[in-house]
């Protein structure tokens, strides 16, 4: 589709700004800034980004450090250690993030695993979807057909923190949550709807409707339960 | 105007689609964002749809994704237009266009030979009002020139397409979807066209 041979790579070392526009490869090592859309193959950003406008990355979106886009982010791929601020939607196909991610739009994916925390203001719709909670979480809603939340898993690279600061729950926080087979830890939600529901231990639930099977931990709280 | 609505969970045991299938397709851009009506109710929030469109949504998708590519029938279903032309042959020949509408349109702009989707769009507007008998060729005349003129501006939009008449004078309008409009009573609705809804089932005659 795109004519890759007439893009050139932008690539920012240090320090700098750019207008944005249509790229093969985008990087920016150290502090960039771009102040318009960036439409590109492959966008790596190690240090800090400052995107004003949308980042378009056709294939794979590589993210070390912190950045934040002010427009929307879609991308074949991404990859994420450190930190991310969206301030519009994001549309993946795969999400492997490691980190935080802030979205103020929705974030779709397909597959979508995060170790680390999240605050997404709209809906986190994937299809498979993996989260290690190791930061509190919120969310508005979420939709998906397999829905995994679990706290901190085996690699705890964080585990430190919870030395340091005791009783910091990781909870997760939802409206509601959706899904065909939902395991649920350290969850607090209003609603949580599905075929398959278990909840693990630390789940606080107003309201469960399930239509196959239902499995609480005996610390899980829930208020009403019924099948639909 | 549509009043009539259904829930996320009514919809999911009369279709039997799972949430996942159902979330696949809003990320998807199957399903329209505005489709997604959220309301408070005694059980919390729940999400609403408009009963008659979804269910006539999903049974397309359920009958159509064996054949083609989710990503396909996203375009096929999106209010974009296509990016092609027929040639006025095909037209009659694939019976897109009736070849009275088509008449009626060369001796209203003259010869042309490759109709692009937009135009297509427009005669199958009057196609389908002519059929109907509801118009005459006179008012056609009103209508194409009105949809030739002002429906660029709703590209990719949502929009109704209102056909009306007072005291034998008749008269259109577009107006964006979803919106609330109330006319005085002298006013009569002939007709209203969704043109999201056209524009899908013209893409469906074309592939």
């Amino acid at each position: 589709m795109l004519d890759n041979h007439n893009r050139v790579d932008l690539k920012i070392n240090g320090q700098g700004t750019s207008s944005g526009g249509k790229y093969n490869t985008v990087s920016i090592m150290g502090e960039g800034e771009v102040d318009g859309d960036i439409d590109c193959v492959n966008t790596k950003i190690y240090g800090e980004g400052k995107l004003v406008g949308n980042l378009k990355t056709e294939k794979t979106a590589n993210i070390k450090g912190h950045t934040s886009i002010r427009g929307n982010l879609e991308a074949e791929k991404i990859k994420l250690q450190g930190e991310i601020d969206v301030d519009g939607e994001v549309l993946v196909d795969e999400a492997t993030l490691t980190g935080t991610i802030s979205t103020s739009g929705d974030c779709n994916a397909e597959i979508f695993t995060l170790e680390g925390g999240f605050t997404i203001k709209g809906l986190l719709n994937a299809d498979i979807l993996k989260i290690n909670l190791y930061w509190p979480c919120e969310v508005q809603e979420i939709g998906g057909s397999k829905i995994t939340i679990k706290r901190d898993g085996k690699l705890s690279f964080l585990g430190l923190k919870n030395m340091i600061m005791p009783g910091g729950h990781n909870e997760l926080k939802a409206d509601i949550i959706e899904g065909d087979d939902v395991y649920l830890e350290n969850t607090i939600a209003k609603v949580v709807r599905g075929d398959n529901i278990n909840l693990g231990p630390g789940c606080k639930i107003e309201l469960v409707e399930y239509k196959n099977n239902f499995k609480q931990d005996k610390t899980a709280e829930v208020g009403t339960k019924k099948t639909i | 105007m549509e009043s009539d609505l259904i829930s996320k969970k009514e919809l999911l045991e009369l279709t039997g689609i799972s949430y996942g299938q159902l979330y696949r397709w809003k990320r998807k851009h199957l399903i329209p964002e505005d489709w997604f009506v959220r309301k408070s109710t005694f059980t919390g929030q729940e999400t609403f749809f408009p009963k008659e469109r979804i269910l006539d949504r999903i049974e397309k998708i359920k009958n159509m994704k064996g054949d083609i590519t989710l990503d396909d029938l996203a375009d096929m279903l999106s209010p974009n237009l296509m990016e092609l032309t027929l040639t006025r042959e095909k037209l009659v020949e694939h019976k897109i266009i009736s070849k009275t509408t088509i008449d009626f349109y060369t001796s209203e702009k003259g010869e042309i030979h490759e109709f692009p989707f937009e135009k297509i769009l427009y005669l199958h507007v009057l196609d389908k009002m002519f059929e109907s008998g509801k118009m005459n060729f006179e008012e056609g005349k009103i209508i194409l020139n009105f949809l030739e003129e002002k429906y660029p501006k709703y590209k990719g939009k949502n929009c109704e397409l209102l056909f009306l008449r007072k005291l034998g004078v008749s008269t259109c309008c577009l107006i964006s979807k979803p919106c609330e409009i109330y006319f005085e009573n002298g006013i009569k609705t002939i007709e209203s066209l969704n043109m999201s809804d056209l524009i899908e089932e013209l893409k469906i005659k074309i592939a």
